[in-house]
């Protein structure tokens, strides 16, 4: 006898299976992904009284002719470990559901499967005047039964100690003579498509059979749990999906998630923004003044901060996430607002991810986990870069302050509305030509009311930093410090005055200066340092290459200085604004006078406020792009299909306006 | 014969039906037939969305939802099964 256990956990969605892999293996999980797909892998590995055990969560089911990918997924890992002698099956089964849940079980017998049926939420059923006889029903299907609370931790002993002895042999798990006759008579071919299973009829009495035969196996066994009209779940559920109080209570409820993941996440944010920047003053007294002092504090620290800084985003909005979901109120908001996301070719459950795209992408993206099916979550993974995010709006209220100064909310709604446009364009064309979307059928299971329990929510909370930080973080550092790199060589480039000298000379009047005088003499240290700031830029590498992107913007009017804030954009879109501010400063300290000084009319500002805001996604949104769809093709085509278009745009707004003035 | 089959979709919110049978076979009837929408099961319709599609259906003792190019498919007999009045949900 070998001292090892191959444990797959199989059964419906909503059965509680991932609290009870969570309680079979406590701190020993690794989530991870099933390869090529992002669907979400959980995995367990742990000794117990000598044998090692190893756990792996199979996504949830309804059955075994698979539907969706993510259910092909668990049917393919069952069907690879159907011969492995150490395999213990774990059916884990929704005790207050038990009709539609053992049709599984039933497919898993009928396939040759010996499983360990887990009567899961016991205490629910128990609770809800139910009733389960785990003796009569192992009698009657013929598989050891074991009664478990997994939000609890009960009977997760018992469970262990069964899977022990079904491996040892001691209960050998026999197809008993129904089991064999209520399959016998009809062969069932879960795994493959029979050619009798086009028979419509065929299919039909096989389901009506099964049912017929849970039916049986239940009888004297099992009391369903007292009929739900009338009690607190069922009123629930009236409430929230209420004609006229169901959408607004939707609404208030995403307005605070909103809220609190973006503003009550600001100050804790800037918090740490502070923070490294105080370290890096710190850091920069330390360490002797020169390249390794820049890199250390402009490139690496800054990208420390640039990581940091999402966290609280990240940590607030999971938190949200993971109580609508346990909660099972997810499930009803997709409900309501499905309709609206049917013209998007999405599912109801996109509607979190995007919206949460208005307050930061990167959160937004990651939250797309909230869909079961791959191919949603890569369709709403394309269109959430195409969302104006809160770091997009300072750079557009600042263009259109320069360039509109009579009706800047006006044109702002402008903007925002042919974003929208494009988004609706993106979603119903673009996505035509890449080919992954499936149809998606909508059977939305709505699970009973429960509330969330805290262990679940740490857990959920401690792994979605953790991916993040895994990373994202890697991309977000590495891609400041490549900035950085560019905005720091050549080291010296030739200046039009001796700015350092300059300086030095007016530093040293200032200790003699009087006060009235000392004020002028500060404005006018600060006043070269930024000149000398400007023209540095303008002779280092980020400059050269931006000035290869004037291309790019000249057919919409643009000029080689919104080329370079380009490239910092793409770190951080807020970094337009400061790159042009550099930039710009020799014409004047006022960026949108100088802007339009060097000749930008506002139809030119108009269109490069449109392409800014689609050009491409933040480094950060990227790095988690590709981290959840785990393909680079996709992710370059998530990173520049927008682009594309808003160009598209841009040039033939500026074109237009022009032909018409 | 009746004519015009009637199906989940023309259930009203209070309302319910006994399945009758499914229209064709194709993986997604085979996917409700496993929920267990199999003929003679009652069903009850319980909540219709506001923007008037998906509709929540409860059968065999737990609730799902369905968009109307679903609930079309699964066929039912008369509306009022066993004379019962529709219950009209505020």
């Amino acid at each position: 006898m070998k001292n090892a256990r191959r444990v797959l956990l199989i059964g419906n969605p909503n059965a509680g299976k991932t609290s009870l892999f969570n309680a079979l293996t406590g701190e020993h999980r690794q989530v991870g992904n099933w390869p090529g797909v992002t669907v979400e892998r959980l995995e367990g590995h742990l000794n117990r009284s000598g044998i090692e055990f190893s756990f792996l969560d199979l996504p949830g089911t309804y059955s075994l002719s698979p539907f969706t990918p993510e259910e092909k997924i668990a049917v393919d890992a069952l069907q690879e470990r159907k011969s492995d002698p150490d395999l213990v099956l774990l059916n884990v089964l929704d005790s207050t559901n038990l009709e539609r849940n053992l049709v599984l079980t039933l497919q898993l017998l009928e396939a040759g499967f010996k499983p360990v049926l887990v009567l899961n939420i016991a205490d629910e059923l128990v609770r809800r005047g139910g009733r389960v006889d785990p003796g009569g029903l192992s009698r009657g299907l013929g598989c050891p039964v074991v009664t478990t609370d997994s939000r609890r931790g009960v009977g997760i002993d018992e469970l262990y100690a069964a899977i022990i002895a079904h491996q040892s042999g001691s209960k050998p798990c026999e197809l008993t003579r129904e089991t064999v006759d209520g399959s016998g008579s009809q062969p069932a071919q879960p795994f493959r498509e029979d050619a009798h299973d086009r028979n419509e009829d065929f299919a039909c009495r096989q389901a009506a059979a099964r049912f017929e035969r849970i039916a049986e196996a239940l009888a004297g066994n099992w009391t369903p749990p007292a009929p739900e009209a009338g009690s607190w779940n069922d009123r629930l559920d009236r409430l929230v999906t209420h004609r006229w109080l169901g959408l607004p209570l939707f609404f208030v409820l995403m307005a605070l998630v909103f809220w609190s993941t973006f503003t009550l996440a600001a100050p804790i944010s800037e918090f740490i923004e502070e923070f490294c920047i105080g370290v890096g003053d710190r850091l920069a007294g330390i360490l002797p003044a020169g390249l390794l002092s820049d890199l250390v504090v402009n490139g690496v620290l800054a990208g420390v901060g640039g990581v940091l800084v999402f966290l609280p985003s990240v940590a607030i909005l999971f938190l949200w996430i993971a109580l609508l979901e346990d909660s099972g109120y997810m499930s009803r908001a997709a409900f309501l607002v499905d309709r609206l996301m049917q013209g998007l070719g999405l599912h109801g459950r996109a509607f979190l991810p995007l919206v949460m795209g208005f307050g930061c992408n990167v959160p937004a993206v990651m939250a797309t986990r909230i869909l079961d099916d791959p191919s949603q979550r890569l369709k709403t993974m394309l269109l959430i870069p195409m969302i104006g995010c809160s770091a997009r709006l300072p750079v557009l209220v600042l263009l259109t302050g320069a360039f509109f100064p009579q009706h800047p909310g006006l044109w702002l709604f402008l903007v925002y509305i042919i974003n929208f446009i494009l988004m609706l364009l993106m979603g119903r064309i673009v996505l035509r030509f890449f080919p992954i979307t499936g149809p998606a059928p909508f059977l939305l299971e709505m699970p009973p009311y429960r509330l969330p329990t805290l262990r679940s929510l740490v857990l959920t909370l401690r792994e979605k930093i953790g991916h993040f930080l895994e990373k994202a973080a890697t991309v977000i550092l590495a891609g400041s410090i490549l900035i950085w790199a560019l905005n720091s060589f050549p080291r010296e480039v030739p200046l039009s005055r001796p700015f350092d000298q300059d300086c030095a000379a007016l530093a040293e009047r200032l200790k003699v200066a009087p006060e009235a005088e000392a004020k002028a003499i500060r404005a006018e240290i600060e006043e070269l340092n930024s000149l000398k700031q400007g023209e540095q830029m303008e002779k280092r590498w980020l400059a050269s290459i931006g000035r290869l992107l004037e291309p790019i913007v000249r057919p919409f009017g643009c000029g080689w200085r919104e080329g370079v804030a380009l490239i910092p954009g793409f770190l951080a879109k807020e970094s337009i604004i400061s790159t042009l501010a550099v930039l710009y400063r020799p014409l004047s300290a006022d960026l949108g006078l100088a802007m339009r000084k060097s000749g930008l009319t506002p139809l030119a500002g108009l269109a490069f406020m449109l392409f800014t805001l689609l050009y491409v996604p933040c480094l950060p949104t990227v790095g988690v792009i590709h981290r959840e769809s785990g393909s680079l093709g996709f992710t370059f085509i998530a990173a520049f299909v927008p682009g594309v278009l808003a160009w598209i745009v841009s040039v033939a707004i500026f074109r237009i306006g022009m032909a018409v003035s | 014969m009746i004519q015009q089959e009637r199906s989940l979709i023309d259930l009203s919110e209070g309302e319910s039906g006994t399945i009758r049978g499914l229209a064709g076979d194709s993986p997604l009837i085979r996917r409700l037939l496993d929920l267990g929408f199999v003929p003679g099961t009652r069903v009850d319709a319980l909540h219709r969305a506001p923007l008037g599609d998906p509709t929540t259906f409860a059968l065999r003792g737990y609730r799902i939802g369905l968009r109307a190019a679903e609930a079309c498919l699964v066929l039912i007999d008369g509306g009022m099964a066993d004379g019962a009045h529709p219950i009209q949900v505020a």
